[in-house]
Formats: structure tokens, sequence, C-alpha cells
């Protein structure tokens, strides 16, 4: 068993990895793929909560490779940390844990959208799982580009998984602009390497010593993070990706830039770079602004559901800047809370919303918000449609209202203008929510939802409402801890012994 | 639920909703009894009667006026992301550029 | 070492500069292989230590050894890149097979 714990990092990455090969050992047994992919990926998800409770209870997990005993901390190497390491700490658990639930419910949500090659798809999510996995636990510079750059190509070929001439288009800019960005990441990287002759992060953070060159090096890094996690303004990829990928995974690709985003928190948080928190209130604010309003002038339904991403992930990312760049210790753990519970709660419920356009699309076969009526008969799904409604735009008494209250209130402390603009977004994204409303919900056609869909749904909308109903236990046993661990950097450092 | 600088109880959200809504069930059994729907409820436009909102008032026509009245930011925007590669790839160069000219400049 | 990391930088500037000059699929795919020639030589330039010897010997001299982290950081990046770059070749492909045109403003179709 203590074998299997110390194990853990490095078989939740080959699990996946090794599953995504041998998709093409079964040929064409349709069935056996779907057997494997969610049997392999149930073991995974098994796993990584083995995990979060073994990190909540015994501290964090490390794993270096190629040493004498994997968890041997400075192995003989002349005093020089050139060993890949992962470290597991409770905010990259947790992260882990959110994705690959996002993926099981991704996989069974898709299980009869797919028509022959259904190999081809599930090789792609187990690679980008591998990606989004690895750049979660790796604790070295130059392993998160590799990282980076698996999951990129593996979102790029997701977003043309349909393969038609939009999809293709979409994907192409998804992959330049990504693979241009992981080359000035790179840039970054080689200016940290040449200052300080390593690449392990928690070695460097306890040595680094912030001056012009590391800020250059951090700058180039977090502005080529921003990009992968679509932040305005290099935002212009996102509706374009989201709304060309298929109904069915794009809940994976929103996955995928989210993770992108833990990058660059993790990062500047271990450096304690406070200073360049001012850029993600910027990036934050412009992408709440553009998101929601350009949300209201879209045709085409998932494209609006990616805009509205932006706008969430802008909440996220200006609430964990407010907490970098603020020094009173309450002030930091709010506005850190705050951003982290919401990144939770705008998975689960944008998760239901592209749910229930992936419900709609598959029934009209079509993407366009005029041609999507007809589910007024449907009063399921309304409900659920209105509670997420009210969860993404932060109405009472939903989930997502109490982490953005915690964001108003934090925030106002820091300059009473961040709340007012977030506010103001929040307030038009309800509207266009609206306008999804009226459209999907208009008229009757007596369509009968496919069993697996619904299945997915209920089980994110029983998420959504264990949240809402028991918020206090959720914060106190997840949220609190996962603050902690981002927040006092000195666990993270100091595993590695220097 | 403490937050930042206040409170948050989802029981008394909902306990006040309850009772809100005990009250306007209360507010509605009071009304008409003998009230049916009929023609009352229906659509007309200019004197024809119509069958759905929907077939003339499609979701691009909802909220006509935000969208008029923000006409030049909307023209803005929609030159921003007009779809064509090489301008997305100079945003993220005026994004690095800015960045690079805050770090040696002292500004963050 | 001056003058390879100035050179390394023109090289850089130089890839990045031919993505957003050119209208052409074909000739960004190239700007970003050029970039990445910069990124590697940089990466190959931070390694280079004048007398040193590769530390690949077992009965060495007893010189200071290069430490080779550099190298396969290099090679790790000529590998994702060619990758990267091959995918992206068989996309305008498909792009040229489904468009019947490689110039980014007769492709674009998807806006706002």
């Amino acid at each position: 068993m203590t074998g299997l714990l110390m194990h853990l990092p490095a078989i939740s990455i080959a699990l996946p990895l090794f599953s995504a090969f041998l998709f093409q050992l079964l040929g064409r047994h349709k069935k056996a793929k779907h057997i494997l992919a969610i049997s392999s990926i149930t073991v995974l998800e098994l796993m990584l909560i083995l995990q979060l409770f073994h990190v909540a209870s015994a501290g964090n997990s490390i794993y270096v490779f190629g040493s004498e005993t994997p968890v041997v901390q400075l192995p003989s190497s002349y005093g020089i940390p050139i060993r890949i390491s992962f470290q597991v700490d409770m905010f990259n658990a947790f992260l882990s844990v959110l994705t690959s639930s996002v993926m099981l419910l991704v996989i069974i949500f898709s299980l009869n959208s797919l028509k022959e090659d259904v190999g081809k798809f599930y090789v792609i999510l187990m690679l980008m799982l591998t990606g989004m996995l690895g750049l979660l636990f790796t604790n070295d510079l130059f392993n998160l580009f590799v990282f980076l750059e698996i999951l990129s190509l593996s979102t790029g070929i997701m977003v043309m998984y349909k393969a038609n001439k939009f999809s293709v288009e979409a994907g192409f800019k998804y992959l330049v602009i990504s693979s241009l960005s992981g080359l000035l990441f790179l840039l970054g990287v080689g200016f940290i390497y040449a200052q300080y002759g390593m690449l392990n992060i928690s070695v460097l953070a306890s040595i680094i010593s912030i001056g012009l060159i590391e800020k250059i090096a951090l700058g180039f890094m977090v502005v080529s993070l921003f990009l992968k996690s679509g932040i305005a303004p290099m935002h212009m990829w996102l509706p374009d990706a989201y709304g060309e990928a298929p109904e069915y995974s794009v809940l994976g690709v929103a996955m995928a830039t989210l993770t992108c985003s833990y990058a660059f928190i993790r990062l500047l948080f271990v450096f304690s770079v406070g200073e360049l928190g001012t850029l993600l209130i910027l990036g934050g604010l412009l992408s709440a602004i553009i998101g929601s309003t350009m949300s209201l002038i879209q045709k085409n339904v998932n494209r609006l559901f990616g805009y509205l991403a932006l706008a969430e992930i802008g909440f996220i990312v200006t609430a964990i800047g407010c907490g970098l760049i603020s020094t009173e210790s309450n002030l930091v753990f709010s506005t850190v809370s705050g951003g982290l519970f919401h990144m939770l709660n705008d998975v689960i419920d944008l998760g239901i919303l592209f749910f229930i356009s992936g419900i709609a699309i598959r029934i009209k076969n079509s993407k366009e918000l005029d041609n999507l009526s007809g589910f007024g008969d449907n009063k399921i799904l309304a409900v659920f449609f209105i509670l997420a409604m009210f969860a993404v735009s932060g109405i009472p008494p939903m989930n997502g209202f109490l982490s953005k209250l915690i964001i108003y209130e934090s925030t106002f402390a820091v300059s009473p203008l961040i709340p007012i603009i977030l506010m103001i977004s929040s307030i038009i994204i309800l509207s266009s929510l609206v306008k999804v409303f009226y459209s999907i919900f208009n008229g009757k056609s007596n369509k009968k939802v496919p069993l697996n869909m619904m299945v997915v749904l209920f089980a994110a909308v029983i998420a959504m409402l264990v949240i809402t109903l028991f918020p206090d236990a959720v914060i106190n046993n997840l949220i609190k801890p996962v603050t902690d661990a981002l927040i006092t950097k000195s666990e993270y450092r100091s595993i590695v012994g220097v | 639920m403490e937050t930042y600088a206040g409170f948050w109880h989802v029981e008394w959200f909902l306990t006040a909703f309850i009772i809100l809504f005990f009250i306007t069930w209360l507010i509605k059994s009071l009304g008409d009894k003998k009230y049916k729907s009929g023609i009352q409820e229906d659509i007309f436009l200019s004197g024809h009667q119509e069958k759905e909102y929907s077939d003339y008032i499609g979701s691009e026509n909802l909220y006509w006026g935000f969208k008029e009245s923000l006409r030049r930011y909307y023209s803005l925007m929609k030159k921003m992301h007009n779809g064509i590669i090489s301008e997305y790839i100079f945003w993220f160069y005026i994004s690095i550029l800015i960045v690079l000219t805050f770090i040696t400049f002292g500004v963050i | 070492m001056q003058i390879v990391f100035i050179l390394s930088m023109a090289v850089i500037a130089t890839g990045m500069y031919a993505c957003i000059s050119s209208r052409n699929i074909i000739k960004i795919i190239i700007g970003l292989g050029i970039a990445n020639y910069g990124v590697n030589l940089f990466l190959v330039q931070l390694g280079y230590k004048a007398g040193a010897i590769a530390p690949i010997f077992t009965h060495a001299q007893s010189l200071p050894m290069v430490l080779p982290t550099p190298q396969a950081l290099t090679l790790t990046n000529i590998v994702i890149s060619f990758a990267t770059t091959a995918l992206m070749l068989s996309v305008s492909l498909f792009i040229h097979k489904k468009t019947g045109s490689l110039d980014i403003k007769e492709v674009g179709g998807l806006k706002e």
C-alpha cells in the first residue's frame, strides 16, 4: 500500500499515456474501446482521490525520477538538482481530481455521439489528460514546457476533431498561436536557467532573488501562459476553439485552458512575485469586460459560452491577482480562496451549460441559436438551465453567488473599482444567458434526450446543489487547505532540502 | 459562513424564499377563480393574430437598445476579432511588449 | 558569448516578424520554424563553457565539465518543434483541400 502511495504521481501520468496507445491495439472493437476508456479513467479518478486524501493527511508527496528511491530529496548528484521531480500538494491534487472527473463526465457524455473512429477520440482525450496531469504535478520548469506542448497539441487536434472547414481553421489558429507562445515560455525558462543553472521549481524558489532579469523571464512565461489560458487581449483563439470543438468534448477543451492558468498562478506564488499581480488584475478585468460584452452579440451557442468562460476566467484571475499584490494575510487568504472556490464553481456551472448546449446541438444538429428552439416541453432541462444560469451569473442562493460574494468583498479592499467592473460584467453575463434561454426553450418538439447525457447532466447538477447547500463543509474541508497550500510557500519550497 | 467582510447563510435565504413564496401563493389564491386563459393572452401584430414570438423575434433582436447605444464599442470589437491569425499574433506581441516595457521602467 | 546571444535574439525576432508579415499559411509555419531555431541557439549557447569537457568520459582529465542540461533541453525542443511543424503542415494541407486557398484572409471564416 505504501508502495502504491509512493508511486501514485508517476502512475497517474503513466496510466492515461499507456491506455492512449492501447486503443490502437483493439482494432475495430468499438465496445471494448468504450470499456477501456471508462475503466481506465475511473481507476485513475480513484487513485487521484486516494492521493488527495493522502496529501491532506500526510503532507506533500514528492517523486524524483531516476534516483535510488523516488522520495529521496536531494539525490547524490553532486548537490545539483538536475533530476526531474513531481510534487503534489493540496492545490494540484485538488485540480487533478477536478480534471479527471471532468474528463470522465466528457467520456460518458460522448458515448453515443461518436461515429466509427472512436479510438482516435479516446487517444486524443487520454493525451490531453496526460498533459494536464503532468502540467499539474511537475516540479520542473522545462518539464512544465513539455507537458504544456503535449497539452496544446492534443487540444488543437481535439478542436479540429470534426474536420470540417471551420473546425480545421480554429484548430490551426490554436496550434500556431500556442506553439509561438510555447517558444516564448521556453525563452523565459532559458533566462532563468542562465541565471541559476537549475530548473527545479522548489529549489529555485528557495534561492531566487527577484531582479530585472528574473522579472523579464517571468514576464515572458506569464504572458505566454496568459495566452494559453485565453486571457484578454490574447483571447481571440478561445471563442473560435470553443465554438468549433465537438459539442460533446468542449468541456475538455475548457478544462485544458483552465489548467494552463494553474501554471502561472503556481509560479507567481511560489516565487512570491507580488508585483506581477497587477498584470493578473489588468488581464482579468479586461477579460471580464470583453467576455461578457462580446457574448451578447454571438449567434453560435458554444461560441457564446466560450466568451462566458473567458469572463469567468477573468473573475478567477482578478481575485488571485488581488491576493498576489496585497500584503495583509487575512486579505490574501480571502481573495485567493474566493478565486479558487470560483474555479471549482466555474467548472461545474459552465459544465452544466455546455452539457445542455451539447444535448440541444445533438438533437437539433445545428449550433446557431435561432435553430435551437424547441425544448420548451422539457421541464427538467429548463430547470437545470435556470439553476446553472443563476450560478454562473452569481444570483443567490447558488454556489456561484457565494464565490462571487467572497471575490467582491475582498477585492473591494484592494480597490473599489474592481468589484464594480466585475458586477457589471456579471449582469451582462446574466442577460446573455437569458438570450440563450429564450432561444433554446422556445416552442415544443417532444424530442427524447439520450440516457447517458441525462446521467452526466444529473451528476453535474447534484455536484452544484451539494456545493450550494453545504458551502461551509466544502470551504472548510477543501478550499481552505487548498488555499493554504498555495499561499504558504514554505512547504512547497522546503520539500527539497537545501 | 463568514466571508471577508460579511456572512452568508443559505438556510436563511431558503427560509425567506419559502415564506415569500407562501405569501405570494396566498395573494394569488385571492384572485378571480373563474379566470380562464383565452384570446387575451395571444399575440397580435397590427390586428393579425400570430402564433409565436420566436417566429418574428429571434435571439439576435434581443437587447437591441444596448447594442445600439454601444455601437462604436462593438464596431471596434468586431474590428479586433476579425479572424485573421496574424493579427491574433500581433496582439500577443503587443502584450509582451507592454509587459516588458512596464518591467524595464519599473512600473511593476 | 554576447554575439551569440544577440544573434539568437535577432533570429527569434526575424521568425516572429515573419509570422505577422506574411499572409500565406506555409510562410507563417516557416516563421515559427525560424523562431524555433533562434530559441535552440539561445539554449545551446547557455551550456557553453570555455575549456570544459563533455561529461561522457569515464577516465577523463580532471578538467571542469559541462552540465548537459541545455543540450537535453535543445534536443527535446527540436523533437517537439518537429512534431508541431509536421502537424501544422498536415493541417495546412487539409485547409487547402477544404477551401482551395492558403491565404489567411480568404480562409478566415470565423469572426467576431
